[in-house]
This record gives C-alpha cells, structure tokens and sequence, in this order.
C-alpha cells in the first residue's frame, strides 16, 4: 500500500520562493528588453 | 447632508459636465470628428453587411468607409505624420530583424543603464547615510513614564492634518452619496470623457469592422484596420498627461487579474465538487493534529450543503420541460405557504400533502383540483420511454425538490458551528439563491448564520439519550458534520464494559451504526441521495470497524504553501516582503526602547501597515492551500489508494466560518473553575530533580517506582 508514512503530512517540496521571483523577473526583463527593442525600431525607422 | 452642500455639489457636477462638453469643442474636436466618421463606418459597414447577405448586390453603389484612413493631422499629437506612420509600420518588420538596429539599441540600453546606476548608487548612499540619524532619533532609550504621549512634532502634525481629513473625508463620502442619487451627472460625464479621449470611437470602429468583415471575409483588410487602430490609440494617448495613462492602465490591470484570480478560485471550486462527489455517502477525514481535518471536513460540508441546492435546482428544471404546460408558479405558491405555516416539514411531508390533492383530483377531476393545470389541452402524463408517470408523479417528486432547494434554514447539522453561505431571497417567483463564496464583502461583526445543533438521537433508531423529548425522525435530508466523531462512537476497545442490553444508551444499542448504513433511504428524491456525512478523527482506528467500513477514508498526505489565485503581483508581492520586513524590525526595535509616538514612527507606522493591510486583503482573499489526498476505503484493506488534489480557499474557509478551536470553551470553563494558572506550578531547583520534586508529579511512572522500591 502506497500511503504515506505514519500518516503524517509531509511538507511539500519546495523551490525557494525566491528562486521562483528571479525567475519571474528574468522573464519580465526578458519581455521588456523584447517590448523596448520593438518600440526602439520603431522610433528609428 | 446639509442643503449648502447639495447645492455645491449640483453646482460642481453642472460645471465639471459643462466643462468637460467645453473641452471637446476647444480641446477635442479631433476625436468628436474621429466620432462622427466612426457613425458613418458604421453605417455604411451595416448597410455593405445587408446588402451583400440578404440582396446579394455583388456591386456596391457606395464604398465601405471602414476601410478609409482617417483624416486627422497627426503632426498635432505626434512628431510625425500619416504618410511616415505607414511607412515606418511597413518597415517594421524587415528593420526588427537588422543588425543595426539591434546593436544600437543595446548600446542605447547600456547608457541608460549606466545613468540608472549612478542614480541608484546615489539614492543608496542617501539611504546608507539617512540610517544611522533615523535610527538614533527613532530608538532612542526614552523615559518608560512618558508611555503614550505625542511628541511636539507629532501633536502639531496631527492638528495640522486631523480636521482637513475629517472635513475631507466627509466631503467625499457626501459626494459619493450625491453622486449615487443623481446617477445622470456621472453618466453624461463618463459619455463626454469616452468621446474626449477616442475611446468610444475605437469602439464603434471595431463594430463597424466587424459588420464589414463577417460579409466581405477580407482577411487583407486586417493590418489597415491595425493601422487605424494605432492612429486613434495615439489620439487617445495624447488626450490626457502619461500619470493620467499609468494609473488608468494600473487599475485596468489590477482589474484584469483580479477576474483571473477569481476565475480561478471558482475553477478550483468546482474540481473541489467534482471530488465530493466520487466520494461515499460517509466520508472520514484522518491525519495527526494540526494538519487541517476540521478545515477540510467543513469545507467539504459547505460545498456539498450548495451542491443539494443546485442539484434539487437542476433537477427541477428537468421536470418544468416534462410537463411544459403545467402552471409550476400555482405549486410553489401553495407550497411555500404551507411551508411557511410550517404545515410542511419534510419531503415526506410534501409527498403526504401532494397525494392528498391527488387524491381529491381523483374523486373530481378538474383543473382546480390540480393546481389550475389545463388537462383538456395538455398532456395528462409523460413517457421517458422508460414508463409512464401521470402529472402527480411529476408534481410529488418536483414539489419535494422545490422543497430542498428552497428550504431557509441551513441544511447542514454539526457537533460544531459551520457558517451557511446559501441564502434564500423570496422575490415573489422562484425563491433566489446567493451562493458567492469569494466576490462577497468580509462577513460583518454580528453577520453570519450557523449550522444546526446535532441531537445525535435523530441518528439513533435504538436507544436514546435523554429519551424525553424525541427528535428521531427530523432529519431527512442535509449534510451532517462531525468533528472527532470516534470519540463519539469509540471502538471496540473503547466499548468494553457496554452491553447491548443495557438499560441505558450507549454505542452498542443506539443502532446509529444501522441508521447510517440506511440513510440515503429517507433522503432519496428523484434517485438521488440528498444526504452527505462528513466526520474527521485523528485515527481511523478510533472508530469500530462496523462504523468506519462505510467511510471512505481520506488522509491529508500533504499541504501546500498559500499560493494566490491572482496574477500580477509579483511586484506587489517583494514590496509586501520588504514592507513586512521593515516594519517588523521597527516595531521590535522601538517597542523596546521608548513607549511615547514621534512623528516619524507615526508616519512610518501608518504607510508600512497600509500596504500590509492592503496586501493581506489580497492573500485573504485570493490565496489557496493545495492539499495533496490519499482515498482508500474504510475497511482498510491494503485495497488501492487514490491520490487527489483539493484547493483550500482562504476566503471561502476562514471568514468566520468555523472556530479551528471549537471545543476550547469546554476546556476554558475547566480553566476558570481550578483558579489557577500555569504560574502556580513549583519550578524544579536545580538541573537534577530531587525525589520529593519527582513526587509533585503525580506520575504512573513515578509512582509504580515507589511501590516497587517499597514492595522490595
């Protein structure tokens, strides 16, 4: 039987929050370097 | 509101409307003539749509001016005009992709990153200097008698401030007040900005492009209607300063994710109801102490409690269309009132009153005897190709889901209070449900209405407890609710000493075990179960097998951290970190070393804990625990376990909807009554206990130590 040890919760594994929000920001940056080089073209056409 | 006020305020509100109408003619009169053009896009694209569609005229006799640019000069909003706008947005594509373009906006990037820099570094040396003088005039050791007193500074702000708030406070909430009555003022304003500003012109043209495109297919079309767009965006932008645009756009954006967040709370939901429903009639929730048992049985109840509403709503739906014809309002008016004369208790009860009107109906059949019903025109039975049911069958089993559905008292019935969130408006047609578990308001100081009182001698057939005055016999249909409900039971190991032929009740002669192997019985309405038992328990075990073999048997296997439904606040999110962060150690520090108010801790006090106060609003209402579930049957077989997920909603679950601790006031009558408190105990002496301290313990232990030590 699959169950879980002594019926205990175990804590869910966890990516530190922290990592999470660098890689939420790296994202960003990466949208806004693309969304600023657009409008860069743009005005310099 | 005084009458000086009312009268400002028609004057304000007739000069704001005039003003602003003002404005479109001298300011504005680009969009009003963007406007006029986007009537007659409009027009003409609804005239090209019929003419094509329905006269099939392959030749119009005028043009779509839809597909016109529009003539305004740009060179008044931007630096360039239409002519160059189209030839950029044609280059566009080919320049994305050119080298040079890519090098010198990098080389761009860096110098504002360089500036960026040197101002950050400048605004951290302020910061770094500003720390140490901020920190010796906040944590200053002060006098411990000076606790609570305004320092100068702080008084002359606070009368410099307090009355303009309040005066300005007032005003605004009086506005509001205004405003809401004479509804037209905001109405025409909102109207003259949307046209001020293009926004309703964009709209119109999207209308009129959409009339054109659904006749003429023209996917060619697209990028000039693009074009089009990108023009009335610049006039749009250009009507109002870059702040005006970046808090419309902030708020548009908190809107935007708030809907998501909301949309998914609701998904949530629904996943959550879905998994309720593959479960037994008896469910048992298992798991250690502090792992949310009690949070996950009553948010299972109060979904389940919403579920029998919407599945008697449903199922009363499927009956109006067997018998189309049948006057349904004549039922529920005769119905309800019985109910509200309390005639009608139950759905036996309904179904003891509908075959009383059946059988009237028998001895005269007309159409008063049922309910107005036209039975020269209309069919007097129904075939589901199954059998053949006459109008009071359908009419029994529709009035005993009317009955449920519509029922105003809470349906669920607990050892421990659980808020209804069901709430039964009577507008004089079919009874109103609100069931909004997460779009609501905070749940007010006295609001809230509450499960009902178990008296566990409704589940006993056999013997009772406090046998006078039997309410065996009133539960019919509902959810029941039971924390702890082993200690209630107890097993077999519990039970030693109890008989079943003992005078008295206990578990083995109350026959609850029977009734509850019974219950969908008396609960059942069109083939459905309208009854649902929701325990948790520490240890299954606790429970006897005879008990726990109806359960399905859930255990908490894991809980997740509190996650946000809602989108977008990453930012929100890392400033609510540091905002926490810094007011946590100014209230340390401070707290500490002085107990009067400055007005710098005032001013840093009141914003940090406006933005936490803000941010936990947020997480309170849109935050989630993801619980990670192992199903297996009561008997606890070694049969297969079953993994799901189940979604904790804050704002469904913890707004005053049940006391985590719903039995400590059992246990603070036995605290008030000893008089004593935990200062009262003796503190052991040194780091090795002395006998005689062993001795205060009162311990088995100890004690089976000195009988042996005396015994030998």
């Amino acid at each position: 039987m699959k169950k879980t040890e002594n019926n205990e919760v175990k804590k869910e594994r966890k990516i530190n929050k922290n990592v999470v929000r660098a890689l939420k920001l790296f994202i960003l940056a990466i949208a806004a370097y693309i969304i600023g080089y657009a409008v860069f073209v743009f005005l310099h056409l | 509101m005084s009458k000086a006020r009312q009268i400002i305020f028609t004057a304000g509100s007739w000069l704001a409307v005039l003003g602003s109408l003002a404005l479109t003619f001298f300011r504005y009169f680009d969009s009003l003539g963007r406007l006029l053009t986007a009537f007659k896009d409009v027009g003409l694209s609804i005239a090209y749509y019929f003419c094509k569609l329905f006269l099939g005229w392959k030749e119009m006799p005028f043009e779509a001016t839809v597909l016109h640019l529009p003539d305004v000069d740009l060179q008044k909003f931007i630096s360039i005009d239409l002519s160059e706008l189209a030839r950029r947005f044609e280059a566009f594509v080919h320049a994305f992709f050119d080298q040079k373009y890519f090098f010198a906006y990098n080389e761009w990037l860096s110098l504002f990153l360089r500036q960026l820099t040197i101002i950050l570094m400048l605004l951290f040396m302020i910061i770094a200097l500003m720390i140490p003088v901020l920190s010796s005039v906040l944590f200053s050791e002060q006098d411990p008698s000076k606790r609570n007193t305004d320092s100068k500074p702080l008084k002359i702000f606070k009368w410099l401030t307090f009355k303009p708030y309040l005066t300005v406070r007032s005003w605004l909430s009086d506005l509001r007040v205004y405003l809401r009555e004479h509804f037209y003022f905001v109405f025409l304003f909102s109207v003259i900005w949307l046209v001020n500003l293009n926004v309703l012109t964009i709209a119109i043209e999207f209308i009129a492009f959409y009339f054109y495109f659904a006749a003429s297919f023209s996917f060619l079309d697209i990028p000039l209607q693009i074009l089009k767009l990108l023009i009335d965006l610049i006039i749009m932008f250009s009507g109002a300063p870059l702040v005006f645009w970046l808090v419309a756009g902030y708020i548009l954006f908190d809107k935007i994710c708030r809907a998501i967040g909301y949309d998914k709370l609701w998904h949530n939901e629904l996943k959550n109801r879905g998994f309720i429903n593959t479960l037994n009639i008896c469910v048992l929730i298992s798991g250690s102490m502090g792992t949310g048992k009690t949070t996950l049985l009553t948010d299972m109840a109060i979904s389940q409690a919403i579920m029998f509403r919407s599945i008697a709503y449903k199922k009363m739906q499927e009956h109006r269309y067997r018998l189309p014809n049948f006057p349904w309002a004549n039922l529920e008016y005769s119905l309800s009132n019985m109910i509200k004369d309390g005639d009608l208790k139950g759905p036996a009860a309904v179904s003891r009153w509908i075959n009383a009107k059946r059988k009237r109906f028998e001895k005269d059949p007309v159409s008063e005897n049922c309910f107005g019903y036209d039975l020269e025109h209309f069919s007097k039975i129904y075939d589901d190709k199954l059998k053949i049911s006459d109008v009071f069958d359908i009419v029994e089993t529709y009035a005993q889901l009317y009955f449920i559905y519509s029922f105003g008292s809470p349906i669920t019935v607990s050892n421990y209070s659980i808020r209804e969130f069901c709430e039964v408006y009577d507008t004089g047609h079919m009874p109103q449900l609100t069931t909004e578990l997460f779009e609501c308001p905070s749940v007010p100081l006295d609001g809230g209405r509450y499960s009902k009182i178990i008296d566990f001698n409704i589940l006993r057939p056999g013997k009772k407890v406090e046998p006078y005055d039997n309410n065996y016999g009133s539960f019919e249909f509902g959810v029941l609710a039971f924390s702890e409900f082993g200690k209630e039971r107890g097993n077999s190991k519990e039970n030693v000493g109890f008989k079943k032929t003992d005078e008295t009740a206990n578990p083995l002669n109350d026959k609850m075990n029977e009734f509850l192997k019974m219950i969908r019985h008396p609960s059942t309405v069109d083939y459905t179960p309208f009854c649902r038992v929701f325990s948790d328990e520490q240890r299954p075990e606790s429970l006897g097998a005879n008990d726990r073999d109806l359960f399905s048997l859930i255990w908490i296997a894991k809980k997740g951290d509190l996650r946000l439904a809602m989108p977008g606040f990453l930012f929100r999110d890392i400033f609510y970190d540091i905002a926490l962060s810094l007011f946590k150690k100014y209230d340390r520090k401070s707290s500490a070393c002085r107990s009067d108010n400055t007005l710098l801790g005032f001013l840093i006090k009141n914003i940090l804990s406006a933005y936490l106060r803000y941010s936990e609003g947020i997480y309170n209402t849109f935050g989630y625990n993801k619980l990670r579930l192992e199903v297996e049957s009561g008997r606890m077989d070694g049969g297969e376990v079953e993994v799901h997920d189940y979604f904790l909603s804050s704002k469904k679950v913890y707004s005053k909807t049940f006391s985590t601790d719903c039995f400590a006031e059992y246990f603070s009558e036995a605290t008030l009554a000893c008089n004593k408190g935990l200062d009262d105990l003796p503190e052991y002496e040194t780091e090795r206990p002395s006998a005689a301290e062993h001795n205060l313990q009162r311990s088995h232990f100890i004690r089976s130590l000195n009988e042996n030590m005396r015994n030998n």
